[in-house]
Formats: C-alpha cells, structure tokens, sequence
C-alpha cells in the first residue's frame, strides 16, 4: 500500500508517531548504534520464549525504527522483556530498555492496544500479553497466572476477592 | 713474508667448552702449517681476551688471525677493531664459528663435534692465509638532498632539512605546490579548510634561502650513490643536472577513478569523493538526498588493501552536506567502518550523531543504481538487518574510493632502481625496523607513495624521512665495508645479469677499453653500494665477478683442505 493511499487522517496519525518516535530514538541514544551484536548476544527472549527471531530483537527494532517507521501494528514490538540486559552491555549507550517502555505507552496512547494485557479490575496497562502467554505457559499454573493477571494495585485492594476466586476459604460465621 | 698465524678458539662459558673439547682442539691447531700460536680463552671477546689476543699478535708477530667461537654476527666488527688495535690490518681476521656451526648443533654428539671443530679451524686458517690487507672506503656526502615531490610530505622534509642547514633541491611536476591536498576542501577531524594547512607551509618553503623550488619539472634519471648522486632534471625542453647527497621520495598517489563501476562515467550524477569537493566546493546547499558506496574498488580481487581513510573522508562530506541541508537524507552504503583511535571513533560518533544513516551491505550483493536517461534516481540496496531491499531516492551517488599507485612509480622505481611492492607501492627496507627508507642507501620514502597513508601520518613520514636523511649529512662522509665485490672486465660478458640481480644497485654499464684499444661496455661495481651479498658472484656466468674475503680461490681452499683429510681417513 503506497503512503498515497491511506486515509489522511490515519496518515496524520503517523506522522505524529513517526515524530515522537524519532525524538525517543534521540533521547535514548539508538541512533548511536555500532551494529556489534552484543545486545542480541545478551537477550534472554531465547529461554524465555523457546526461540529467538529476528524481527523482535533489539538491533531490528532499532534498525527498523530509526528512518522510516511504518507499521507501528506489529507484534514483533511486544516481545521484549525490558530486563535490561541489553542497555547494561551497549558499548554504545544506547538505551533500548527504556526506549521500549516509552514506545509501549506511546503506541498504547495512540490505540495500539491489540497487544497489551490490562488489568480487568481497573484497566491500566500490565504486561505484553505475549510475556503473560508464556508466564502461564512456564508457570504452569492456571491460578498462579490469573494472579498474575491482576495489576499489583488492585491485587492490594481487592485481595480477598480475588483470593476468594483463586482459592477457596471458608467463610467465617457472623458474629 | 711468511705468514704467521695465531688462533684463538674460545669456550663460550659452557656454550662451546661444555660439548668440543677445547684444549684438544686448541693443541691441533698449534700444529696446523703457518701457526704459530694457539691459546684457549673463557670469553674471547671480554677485555680480558681482548687484550690477550693484543698481546699475543705483539709477541708472535702475527699477521694473521683466527678467532673460532660463537658467530660473526655478534663479534665480528669487535675482533676486526682489535686486530686494528694491534696494528693489524683488521681485513687480515677469520673468524669461524664454532657454537652455531659445530656445538649447538651437535649437543649429544662431543666427540663428533671435537673432530667438526678441529675441521672448522682448520679450514680457517686455511682461508685466513689466502685473505690480502684491504682498506675501508670512505667517501664524501654532498650537504644537499633532492626531494621528488611537493605534497604535504614532501613539504615537511623540506622544511626540516633545510632548517637544518641543508640545501634542498624541490622538484614537483606540476607548476604548483600541494599534491593530493589541494583538491580537498576540509581536512577532518577538526574539519578546517586544507589551505589553512598548505598555505603557511608552502609560503615558508618557497621563501626559505637554502631551498631551490623546481616546478614544472621531472626527474628523468638517476646516477651515483650516496653522497655522491647526480640528477638530471627536465623542465619543459630544458635539462638540468643536480648533485645531491640524499633523494627523498615523496610523489604521492592518486584516487582511483572506477570507471564502469556504479554508473562512474556514465551518470551525470555519479562521482568520487574528490569529484564532489572539486565539483561543489564546500557549496553543498541543494543536494538533500546523498547516497555514499563505500570500498569501491578496495578490498576486492584486483585490489584487497583497504583504503584505511576513506571511510572518514566519507564521513567528513556526509556531516558537511547534512550542516549545509539539515533536513537531508544521507546514507552510507559500507561493508565495515574503519575509524580506529579515539579522534575517528569520537569522529564516527559525530556522524551517527547527526543523523546520517549507515546501512551495511555485503560484498556479494553490492548497492545496484537505478538510472533514468543520464541521471541516476535511486540506489537500491540489500539491508541485511531488515532483511529486504531498500530503495533510496538520490540527488547524488558518492562512490568511495582508495588511492592508489601514483602515475609516475613505475618509472622511477625504474631509474632509481627502488623496489614496488604487490600493490604498486613503492616498498621500504624493511616494514617495522626501516620504514622510511630503501634497501638502497641515501634514498627514503615519504607519504602516500609507500601506501595510503591520512595527512598527520604524511607529515611525520616527512619528518622521519628528513631525520633520516640527515645522518649522513651530518656525518659528511659514509664509510662501507672493504669486503664488496669486483669484476675482471676482460671475463665480462656484458650479459647484465649481475645488473638485474644487486638488490642494492651497485652495478651499472661503463666503458671500458680493452688492451688492443678498442672500447667495450662492461659491467662495474661501485663498492661503496655494495653490501658484499654475492649475488652477482653467483650470477655470473663468466666468471668474472669475484667478493673479496670469500673469493673463489678461498672458498675452494677451504673445500679441498677438507675434502683432502676426509680421503686420507677413508
């Protein structure tokens, strides 16, 4: 599909993406990347999730990113783990871990939540759904997953409830 | 006059004493024909064994000695000196070795090694009284070096010297001073214009009193050694001839011109890296979308060096066109980065910094131009890290390119018999220990002609060749080894194959008139060039060279007083 094509508005829309990707890419010091390898070297998305692609990898990302961004629907973008890893060992400086968490919230500000886990108690953002997918997997253990699946303020707040639906407690007589 | 002989056979410590048998040895040499003495030592070449040989060439009265322990190549100079000491023609000394010939080689093996050593010295003492009294030659070095080539190399070896005092003769081809380096506008890192180098150094150099500027001019030959060279020197249809002491080459290189590659001569817009600063002169506004290829024509079958600069020449033009249209795309096509040391790495940084965009491309799936008519448009190239081809619009295509081989280097390593190397270079003596100079005394190499080298590394180039060079000025006279190589004229048969071999060029054509009169070319050898190697001995098939200290007449003595004893034992 040429750029010609899509509706203006919708192209509107990645032109302001675009941009506030651009000055993240800035902040963040990815245009500074030598292409040595390290951060993929490091990535632990390999144990995590049984396989290592490409396309998710912090140099793609970047590299895909960095001149002209164009599908901003694309799971590959919800794959990392943000440990870390890869920032601590950049010989460069760049900072993808933090790069990606502010690319999340901008594309979740900008409706793309198609790959975004929300806490069904009060709606803010968890995880990616694909890291609760493999949690679940790994953890094998439905209840320890729908746990999980709970933002860490609602788990507070309406801890018994939730208690209540993981495990059952006998309830106490009135007094 | 009889010939008296003394030998001194040493111990070496354990090295030579721990495995022959020394005082054996030492006892057949007394009674070899011509000795006269023979004495043991710890370590000949002490004071104390020094001295004792001294003492002994007064008592005996020797005027021959023979030294047998460890290797010429440590003490040889040092027992000749001492022989001199004593009043002896230090060319009147043999030396045999006894450690790396006989007992290294032969650790288990005394007794065999004992009877080795005892025909080891016997064949020198047999040499040592075929060996005549020689002189050392001495000749004088003209205070004057010839410089052949007015770059930035050749600049600073001008300046250098002639502040020292020398005259330095400047010979450029072209009618002005610079080189390579008057065709770029910005030198990086610091990205200032390159006359604010050239400029000062030229002014100083063309108003220097002990340097005469030759412009327009060329070196059409070359005779002499050093201290003592004559050029002759062409301007327009005038020669000149020029008597100097020292040559420093310095005639620089030039930028490859891919002609077929990437559209190179056949789109409008495509050009080398110098092709664009010549063309836009620092005016870079208007191209907002550049596309550089880098390693064309380097780091491939025809020519695997890599260029070591282009890259950040590269660099350099990129940042510059981005300041001067900040809005603009610029990417550059590589196959690795070189920008080794603090200054380019901080330089690369810069570029990444300002937006320029480097896409890594592999030598098996170059960048492919997209020409309309005579322009090219786009420029489409296999991202390896997205995994696809990628288009990219063009105003202009940079092709990167290395210097190479100047025009002129070939004919001047013809006329001054200076070696080139497998690229085309000139090459030096040796890569690490001699790196400014050539095998052939009083001629150095600066800059670019020895291969491509960024400008700070041309000026010290220059500076080393100019240090260099001044040592035999300094000194005023060279002196060389008595033991050179010499031609009989009448065995000569002018077949030139002792010219071709000398790597040292000591050999040339002359005239020379035969006893009936009439005159013939022959070979001749100019001993102060000469290194004594022996290659011509073994080249010619004549006959008539012979290397004095090893002639023909004492190698074979030496053969068949061994050849004789083996006989008589079988």
């Amino acid at each position: 599909m040429k750029r010609e094509d899509i509706d203006p508005i919708e192209n509107k829309q990645a032109g302001e993406i675009k941009t506030r990707i651009t000055s993240l890419i800035q902040k963040n010091n990815l245009h500074f990347c030598l292409e040595c390898g390290k951060c993929s070297a490091v990535c632990p998305m390999l144990e995590f999730y049984g396989s290592y692609v490409y396309d998710r990898s912090p140099r793609a990302v970047v590299e895909r990113l960095s001149f002209d961004p164009e599908r901003f629907d694309d799971e590959a973008l919800w794959y990392c783990l943000a440990c870390q890893e890869c920032t601590f060992f950049c010989p460069s400086g760049v900072d993808f871990q933090d790069f990606t968490i502010a690319l999340r919230a901008l594309l979740l500000r900008q409706g793309f939540k198609k790959y975004a886990l929300f806490c069904p108690i009060c709606g803010t953002y968890i995880m990616p759904k694909k890291e609760f997918e493999n949690f679940q997997k790994t953890l094998n253990d439905e209840k320890i997953g729908e746990l999980l699946s709970v933002c860490p303020r609602c788990k507070t707040t309406g801890y018994v409830e939730i208690l209540h639906r993981v495990a059952p407690i006998q309830k106490r007589p009135k007094r | 006059m009889a010939i008296r002989i003394g030998i001194f056979v040493c111990h070496c410590g354990t090295n030579i004493g721990g495995i022959v048998n020394v005082p054996e040895v030492v006892e057949y040499a007394r009674k070899l024909p011509n000795a006269v003495c023979a004495e043991e030592n710890l370590y000949t070449c002490s004071e104390d064994g020094l001295s004792a040989i001294r003492d002994k060439i007064k008592e005996y009265e020797l005027n021959r000695v023979v030294v047998a322990s460890c290797t010429p190549r440590t003490h040889e100079m040092l027992f000749r000196k001492n022989c001199e000491k004593a009043g002896l023609n230090k060319y009147l000394f043999e030396f045999v070795n006894l450690r790396e010939q006989c007992s290294w080689v032969h650790m288990e093996n005394h007794d065999g090694a004992t009877e080795k050593a005892k025909d080891l010295v016997r064949m020198g003492a047999c040499k040592v009284s075929l060996l005549s009294p020689l002189e050392d030659l001495a000749s004088d070095v003209i205070g004057a070096c010839m410089v052949i080539g007015g770059g930035i190399s050749g600049l600073s070896a001008c300046l250098t010297l002639a502040n020292q005092g020398y005259h330095v003769a400047l010979v450029e081809k072209k009618d002005t001073l610079g080189g390579l380096l008057r065709d770029i506008n910005r030198v990086f890192p610091t990205n200032e214009p390159s006359s604010d180098l050239l400029d000062p150094l030229i002014n100083s150099v063309l108003k220097h009193k002990n340097v005469k500027t030759h412009l327009k001019t060329e070196v059409l030959g070359v005779k002499g050694f050093i201290g003592n060279f004559t050029a002759t020197l062409k301007k327009g249809p005038r020669t000149q001839e020029l008597k100097i002491g020292t040559i420093i080459v310095s005639t620089g290189a030039s930028e490859l011109k891919p002609e077929g590659s990437f559209g190179y001569g056949q789109f409008d817009n495509v050009m080398t890296q110098l092709d664009f600063e010549k063309r836009y002169k620092s005016d870079y506004k208007g191209l907002n979308r550049i596309v550089m290829i880098n390693c064309v024509g380097a780091r491939v079958d025809e020519r695997t060096y890599c260029g070591r600069f282009c890259c950040i020449t590269g660099m350099k033009n990129a940042i510059l066109a981005k300041e001067a249209n900040p809005g603009a795309e610029v990417s550059i096509l590589h196959r690795d980065i070189m920008a080794c040391g603090s200054v380019f790495e901080d330089y690369y940084r810069g570029a990444l910094k300002a937006g320029i965009r480097f896409i890594r491309y592999n030598a098996d799936r170059p960048p492919v131009i997209l020409g309309n008519g005579n322009v090219v448009e786009r420029v489409k190239v296999y991202n390896e890290l997205v995994g696809r081809d990628i288009e990219l619009d063009v105003d202009a295509v940079l092709l990167t390119t290395p210097l190479v081989p100047g025009e002129d280097t070939r004919q001047l390593s013809r006329i001054m018999k200076i070696p080139v190397g497998n690229d085309g270079f000139f090459l030096e003596a040796h890569q690490k220990l001699r790196p400014v100079e050539f095998p052939s005394d009083g001629i150095f190499i600066a800059g670019c002609a020895r291969y491509p080298t960024e400008i700070s590394e041309c000026i010290a180039q220059g500076y080393a060749a100019a240090a260099k060079a001044a040592v035999p000025m300094a000194q005023g006279r060279v002196i060389s080894d008595a033991f050179t190589s010499e031609i009989d004229p009448l065995k000569c048969s002018a077949c030139g194959r002792c010219i071709e071999i000398c790597p040292f060029g000591a050999i040339d054509w002359t005239d020379w008139e035969e006893p009936s009169g009439t005159i013939r070319t022959v070979a001749l050898v100019n001993p102060t060039e000469c290194k004594g190697c022996g290659l011509c001995v073994a080249s010619c098939l004549s006959g008539a060279m012979d290397l004095k200290g090893f002639s023909d007449e004492q190698i074979l003595a030496m053969v068949s007083s061994v050849v004789e004893i083996t006989s008589r034992v079988a």
